[in-house]
Parts: C-alpha cells; structure tokens; sequence
C-alpha cells in the first residue's frame, strides 16, 4: 500500500489561498505594460514645460542680447558656460575641494596646440581644466601634465623663460589684456599684466586681483587661480606654455583653450547673471535640467540635476520600513550613478535644438554614455518678433517613468498583500473552525463508543445548518438507534423473564393443585419431576432478570463510606467456610481502602467472581484473592488456574449473556455474573477486566475502584 | 362459616387454580378480573381478605388503586399483593400502601396458603387474649408466635409476614448466621439475593424508627446475617 503524506485540512486550505499571489503578478504584468503610455504622457509633459518656460522668454531679447556684442564669427565650440560652484574652494594646489566637480573637467591636448616649435608630435604637454564661480569669483583649476618642469630663473627679468599660464580676456569695457603666471618656485604665484601683442617682453606690472597657486605633481603640476568676475567681459581663453630646455629656455609649445592672439579669436564665455538665475530659479524643475541656449547653441543659462535629489529618509515605522526595503530589492530602482555627456558641456548639439533653432520643437531619447539610463530631451524655440532667437532645452531621465511606475508597484503590492492578508487569515479562520468541529466529531464518535462495542455517550447534535452539522445529526441519530438497540438487547433478558413468568405460574399452580389431589405414587414420581424442572426453569428466570433488578436497586441506593479491606476479608472467611472443598489465598491490603458505595454490592460482585472462579479453577489449584491500592484506587483481583480466556472475549467477558463455558453443568450459566461485577463496578465509578495468566495457565479478573 | 376470600387476577388459568386450592382449605373464594367490577363488588361487601395483583388487563397500576381504596375503607382488611412484578420499586409501593404481604408469583401453592392461614390466625389473635407458651423473647425483642406481631422495647413492630418470618429466623438461633437460602426457606419466599437484602434493609429501618439505636441485624459479608444478643 502506498503512504500517502497526510495533509491537513488547514494545510489545504493555505495552499489554496496561495493561489490569490496571482493578484499581485497581474498588476505587476499591468503596471509593466503602462510604461509606454508613462513615456507618452512625459514627453508631453516636457514639452510643454518647455513650451512654458519659451512663452516667457518670448519677446525678451535683451536677455540674450547681453551677448550681441559676441562677434558672430566665433566658433560655437570655443564657448565656456560657468557653472557655479557650491562651496568655497581653497587656493592650495590640491585638488580634494575640485573631486565634486571632476565631470566639468575639460582636457586639452594635442588638438589645441596654439604653437610648437618642433613638428614633431612628441610633445608631452597636455591639461586638464575645471571651471567655476563663487562668491563673484571665478575658479580654475589647471592640471598640467608636462614631464618637466622648467621654473623661472629668479635673476632673470624674463616671464616667458619658463613653465607659465596664460591669460586671455576681454574686459567688461572691451579691452584686450593678457596676462601671465610663472614662478620659480611652488606655492604662491602672481599675475603679471603683459603687453597684449607679443608675449616674450618684460613687463613687471603685477596684477594683484588675479590669484593663484602652483604645486608641483609627479608627472606636472597643478595650478589654482582665482579672478574676479568684475575683471571679465564676454571673451576669456588660457593657455599653459611648456618650456623644456632649461639652458635655452625657448617655449617649446603651447596648448590653449581657444586661440589667444587676437581678440577675435577668443572664445566667448557665459558667466553666471543675476536676471538669468532669478528667472530659472522660478522655473525650477525639481529632477529635470533646464538650459537657455542662443541661436549659436551656446549656453547662456543652466538649471538643476538629472540626478535626483537623495531621498529623504522620513520615520515610516518597522511594517512600512521592512516592505520598503523588500520592494526596493525586487523593483529596479532609480539609476543614481550614471555618466552624463552634457556635464561640461558649454554648447548643445543634439538634434532637438537644431529642430528647435529652426522653429520647430522637438524631442530626443538618447542612451547616457555608459548607457545605464535614458535621457530624454525636448526643446522649443524662443521667439523675438518672428525671429528665432533662442531655445529652451529641458531633460528628464527615465528615472522619473521608474519612479511613477515603482509608486504604483508599492501601492499595488500594499494593497495585494493586505487582500492576502484577509483572505488567509480568514480561509485560517474557516479551516481552523471547520477542522475543530471535525476533530470534536471524531473525538465524540470515538467516545461514544466503547472497546466493548457499547455505546457509552451520546453525540451532542451540532445546530448548525451545513454539511458537518448534518454529519453530527446523523452520527447522532445513528448512535441513538444504537443504543436503542443495545438496551433493547440488554433489557430482553428481563423482558423475557417477565413475560414467562406468567405462564410459568399457570403451571406451578396447576402442578400444585394436581399434587394437593394425587394419590397414586406414579402420579407422584412424574409430578416432582415436574417440580424440579419447574424450579430450575424458576431459577433460570430470576437469574436473567437478576441484572435488571439491580439495576433497579442501584437507582435507589444509598451510598456510604466503608473499608473495602474489611468487607473483603470477612467474604473471604465466609468462603472458606463455605466452600470447605475450595482452597483460598488471600493477599490482603496493607493500609485500609476506604471506598464509596454500598458494602452489600460490594460482598455480591465478590460473590460473582468467585463463583465465576470456583466454575473455571482446576481441582488443588487455590483461587487467588488479592487487594491491593494503586495509587488513588483499591486494585481487587480474583485469580484461577484453568483454561484461559480467547483474545476476542476479553472486552466482552462483562457482557450481559456472555459465556465461554464449554461443558454444562448442573446449575444454568446465563453469563449474567461477570455482567453483574460490572455493573457494580460501574457503580463505584471503577472499572472490571479480565486477562489472561502471563503464564497463560490461567484466568485473572481485576476490579478497580476509585478510593474515596 | 368458612373467610371470604377474594382474588382479583386477570389471568384466568392462575385465577382458577388460585381459587381451586383456597377453596380445598374451605375458604369461600369470589374472583374478578379487573378494577371496576371488583371495586363493584368491595362497595356492597368486604371480604375477609383479598389477594390482588398490580396489573389488570390494560391497567398497569390496577392493584396499587384497588388497594389505596380499599386501606380507605377498612384499615384492619388483610391485603396481600400477588404479583410477577419482583422490583424492589413495586414491593416498597406496595407496602407503603398498607398491604399487609407482598408476595411473587414465585410462592408455591402449599407456601401461599400457609401464608393466608398464618395472616388470619394474626388476626384472630388480636382479638383473643395471648398465650405465653407461643412468645419468643430475646432480650428487647419478643415475638408473638399466634399474632406473628413484634414488640422492640415493649413497643410493636409493623412488619410484612416476609418479615415477621425473616426476624423470627434470625432470633431463634442467635448469634448464628443465617444465610440467604435459609432466610429464603423460613420466609416462604424465593427471591434473589438483592431482594433479600431490601427485605433486611427495610426490617433495620423499621426497628430504628423505634429505637435509633438498633444495631441487633448484623451483616456477616459472603454468608448472610445475624442476631447479636
């Protein structure tokens, strides 16, 4: 046969509820599929953010007019936008106070050669340049990397003999002034004003505005300086000049930021105003970056991060904080770390704006450049009187679709497992209602019925109008009938007695009379015959009726407190005497055994035993009487040796009508006697068995009864 | 003049054979078969004494009714209930009716009209002065053999016949045990053990409810009973 493992009701009923998980792998299916229209409804959100922010820049050409002095010619591409920086920096030559501002780094190598005095392309000079503003400064710092660094001969007059910066600009009034920093010896270095042609004359005039210091590094040398942004017009470019040759000292190349010879040729650059930041202040986007480019695509104004702002950890309690936590390991989260190509940008390209430059708003998804978010952009032109004079770019990245769609995850999830929650708890509930009143069915019909096969209890009928009510009403019905017909067999000894008695009487008053008038010895002999076996069907009748009629008298009887010890022992003499034939051992108690009940049912169910005993020992054998406490009951057993008892007779020894005698003898056995002990027994609250000798040589009956 | 005896049975076999012995003795015998026309007959006459059993035809309870009435109308009519019905239930309502001997149909012929005599001779007693030579006495105890009455303390016992003979039993021979059997021969009567032992419980009972002290009935367990001197 095939074990089956045993799986419980409730068990069942759980994994069924399992099911309901479908619910929330639907919404995550749904909310996945939502993306696209996410994307739609942003792209239009954009642009018409961008839309906005064009419609109040419409017809304000004088805030891109502050560049109209910008000579057209100047390449788009030689543009510097500053950005501002968020703190201070200090003017050490290190570095640390920059790291935040490492993506505006811009390098310049051999592309942005301005002069060489050798064709050769072994030039080692290249640079690195970060810019910034604070606090009406200008920042920048320069990491040069040359592989030698020549410093300034003190004792020369020359300021071109060495290592040095150049500074090109163009001053608020228009002007054209350089200016150049070297030093023979890291740390603080000073700007010396130079002629605006030519470089390599001596001129000492010190500009004390312009600030600066020089550290040398392992493979070059950094440079920090600090101009004020009063000094600075529209145009601004720099340039590192390497000197290798410490004995010649002649200018071996020079790398700038845009050409620095004439004026013309500078780059344009954008420093952060007053009017611009206060528009964009209000125009803010809070995860979205919003730049104001003009015709040339140039950067006139940036504001705001594609990063988003860290969230803020608000207290949400442990149940909130722990499902956050699970959701934020299951669902993508936003990408905070990303490449983005337009950090240092001072000019826009994409295809947006040059559709925007050309009247039409447009919008673009490009990939970042490591490719681990999406950007998407939109511009829209900036009119002036039908003319384009500029555009609106703003960007979002994907982060926000993610954000929209993680937010509506959660909710969804919140929501799934608090229906979970429920519909477990509750088909919990159900299960652990409807398994108990199994369980307390089952137990009952356990109960109900004893290892003798009589029915003991009764089912109490459950109200409930359902299936398991049902069961229990008919499990109860059934029981009733039962024990219907157990009392209908119980009470049919009585019954039967009862109703022969009647005719029974017919007869001994009859055979009375006939006796009364008899005269003949014949008539005589057959009239005792008849006598006798009158008596003994009289007899057969009391017996069967015995058990009735102490049922009937243990209804009404009176209990009292009493030593069993002693009611035995004294039974156990009369025996004695009585049976002169029969040998006894007796094995009285020790302690006295104080018991409930009445003495005289006591003395009668010892009758019976014993009587039960003298019917089966074998002749020489003593019967054995013991008594002894158990714990809380008096222990009466009454042992013969003889033949032994079958294992299927064992529970129904005490039955009414239950016999194993094989040979009959003179006196009729109803097996009415062990049914009687019970009965007594069941009366003091105890309990009867009957087993066999270990030995299997004989019988013992044992009487429990509680000790009171 | 012979006593008026009636019967009232429903069964006609046992009736009849009732009837056929009592008469032999020379008793004159009338019998009825239920309630209504016995109770006909008792409203013109009284017997000498009636022998009734407790269910008659369809009444279960006939017996009980006709003795109630009876005990109203006579309160010295001799009343014996003759009946198949053994439970100790039936005999104590019986006898709290005022019948004077509960019998079952277990008692022979010859037993039962000893019974009948041994009631009249009673009766004839209490109106004739007592004879010493038939009195039994033990200490307290002493038993009128010819009115089969009982005195405790010099006050009278009211016991049933069964009883009368029971104690006389056990008085004759005190101090030696008397078992069920031989309780059951003295008595005239064949019953089982329990009722034996109601019969003892109820004579204990009797005898307290003139002395409460009375402890002369002892319980010897497994053999029987005894008079204690």
């Amino acid at each position: 046969m095939r074990i089956r493992p045993r799986i419980k009701l409730r068990t069942k009923l759980l994994l069924l509820s399992l099911s309901l998980l479908v619910i929330p792998w639907i919404g995550y299916q749904y909310v996945r599929q939502m993306e696209s229209f996410l994307r739609k409804g942003q792209e239009e959100v954009l642009l018409s953010l961008a839309g906005a922010i064009a419609t109040v820049l419409n017809g304000r050409p004088e805030l891109f007019r502050k560049q109209g002095d910008i000579i057209q010619s100047v390449r788009s591409q030689n543009h510097l936008y500053v950005r501002p920086l968020r703190s201070p920096i200090v003017l050490d030559g290190y570095t640390d106070d920059w790291e935040p501002y490492r993506e505006r780094a811009r390098r310049f190598g051999k592309r942005h050669i301005l002069s060489a005095s050798t064709a050769d392309d072994e030039s080692s000079l290249s640079f690195t340049q970060i810019v910034g503003s604070y606090n009406k400064h200008l920042y920048v710092l320069f990491e040069v990397r040359d592989d030698r660094i020549i410093y300034r001969d003190p004792a020369s007059l020359r300021l071109d003999r060495s290592d040095h910066l150049l500074i090109a600009m163009q001053t608020p009034n228009g002007r054209f002034v350089k200016y150049i920093l070297t030093t023979s010896a890291p740390g603080w270095v000073n700007a010396y004003r130079v002629p605006a042609s030519g470089t390599g004359r001596i001129n000492s005039i010190p500009e004390v505005r312009i600030k600066g210091e020089w550290q040398p590094r392992p493979d070059g040398y950094n440079i920090e300086i600090r101009i004020p942004l009063s000094m600075i017009g529209n145009k601004l470019a720099f340039a590192i000049a390497d000197v290798d040759d410490p004995r010649t000292r002649r200018i071996k190349t020079i790398i700038g930021t845009t050409p620095i010879g004439k004026p013309g040729e500078l780059g344009s650059v954008m420093l952060p105003r007053p009017e611009m930041d206060r528009l964009l202040r209000n125009l803010r986007d809070t995860d979205g970056r919003i730049w104001i480019i003009d015709r040339q695509r140039r950067v006139l104004a940036l504001s705001g991060s594609l990063r988003p702002a860290p969230e803020k950890e608000t207290d949400k309690g442990i149940i909130k904080g722990i499902l956050h936590a699970i959701y934020r390991t299951i669902l993508k989260q936003p990408v905070t770390r990303f490449k983005d190509d337009l950090s240092a940008a001072s000019t826009l390209n994409g295809d947006e704006v040059h559709q925007a430059l050309s009247g039409k708003p447009a919008l673009r998804w490009r990939q970042s450049p490591d490719g681990r978010i999406t950007i998407m952009s939109a511009a829209q032109p900036v009119w002036n009187n039908g003319r384009i004079i500029g555009a609106v770019v703003m960007e979002r990245t994907s982060n926000r679709i993610l954000i929209l769609q993680n937010r509506a995850m959660e909710a969804l999830f919140n929501l799934s497992l608090l229906v979970f929650l429920i519909a477990t708890i509750g088909l919990l509930m159900f299960a652990a209602r409807l398994s108990g009143r199994i369980t307390r069915l089952r137990n009952e019909a356990e109960q109900a019925i004893g290892p003798d096969g009589r029915v003991r209890g009764e089912i109490s009928q459950s109200g409930t109008r359902d299936e398991i009510g049902d069961l229990s009403r008919s499990f109860a019905g059934m029981l009733d009938r039962l024990s219907q017909y157990t009392r209908y067999l119980e009470g049919m000894a009585d019954k039967l007695s009862h109703e022969l008695r009647t005719p029974l009487t017919v007869v001994r008053s009859s055979l009375d009379n006939l006796e009364l008038t008899a005269s003949d010895e014949e008539t005589k002999k057959y009239l005792q015959r008849a006598q006798d076996g009158l008596r003994r069907l009289a007899d057969i009748l009391n017996r069967m009726s015995e058990a009735s009629r102490l049922e009937q008298s243990i209804q009404q009887a009176e209990t009292e407190r009493f030593d069993l010890a002693t009611i035995i022992s004294a039974c156990v003499e009369a025996y004695r005497t009585a049976y002169p034939q029969q040998s006894f051992t007796y094995q009285p108690a020790e302690t006295p055994l104080p018991v409930k009940g009445m003495p005289d049912l006591i003395a009668q169910m010892l009758d019976k035993l014993i009587d039960n005993a003298m019917d089966f020992t074998l002749p020489d054998y003593p019967i054995i009487i013991r008594l002894r406490r158990e714990d809380d009951q008096a222990i009466l057993e009454v042992e013969n040796r003889g033949p032994t008892l079958p294992d299927d007779m064992i529970h129904n020894l005490f039955d009414s009508m239950v016999s194993v005698r094989e040979n009959r003898g003179e006196q009729p056995h109803l097996g009415l006697g062990l049914h009687i002990v019970r009965l007594i027994a069941d009366f003091h609250h105890g309990r009867a068995a009957a087993a066999n000798r270990p030995s299997g040589d004989g019988v013992i009956i044992s009487v429990a009864i509680p000790l009171s | 003049m012979g006593k008026h005896i009636a019967i009232v049975e429903d069964e006609p076999a046992i009736r009849d054979n009732y009837a056929d012995v009592l008469r032999k003795q020379g008793y004159q015998v009338e019998t009825w078969e239920d309630r209504p026309s016995a109770m006909q007959a008792f409203n013109l006459r009284l017997p000498d004494l009636v022998l009734l059993d407790i269910g008659l035809g369809d009444e279960i309870d006939a017996g009980f009714e006709i003795c109630r009435e009876l005990r109203a109308m006579s309160a010295t009519l001799p009343i014996m209930f003759l009946t198949a019905r053994d439970s100790d239930f039936d005999t104590i309502a019986g006898l709290r009716l005022g019948a004077d001997d509960y019998l079952t149909k277990d008692i022979s012929l010859p037993h039962l009209v000893a019974r009948i005599a041994a009631l009249f001779r009673r009766l004839d007693a209490l109106e004739n002065p007592p004879r010493n030579d038939s009195r039994l006495q033990r200490g307290d105890l002493i038993l009128d053999l010819d009115r089969l009455m009982v005195t405790w303390k010099d006050q009278t016992v009211d016991l049933t016949l069964t009883e009368f003979w029971m104690v006389h039993a056990l008085a004759r021979r005190p101090g030696h045990v008397r078992n069920r059997e031989q309780l059951m021969q003295d008595a005239s009567i064949y019953v089982d053990d329990s009722t034996i032992t109601s019969h003892i419980k109820r004579i204990r009972r009797k005898f307290s409810r003139i002395d409460d002290g009375f402890d002369r009935i002892e319980t010897v367990y497994g053999m029987g009973y005894r008079w204690l001197e």
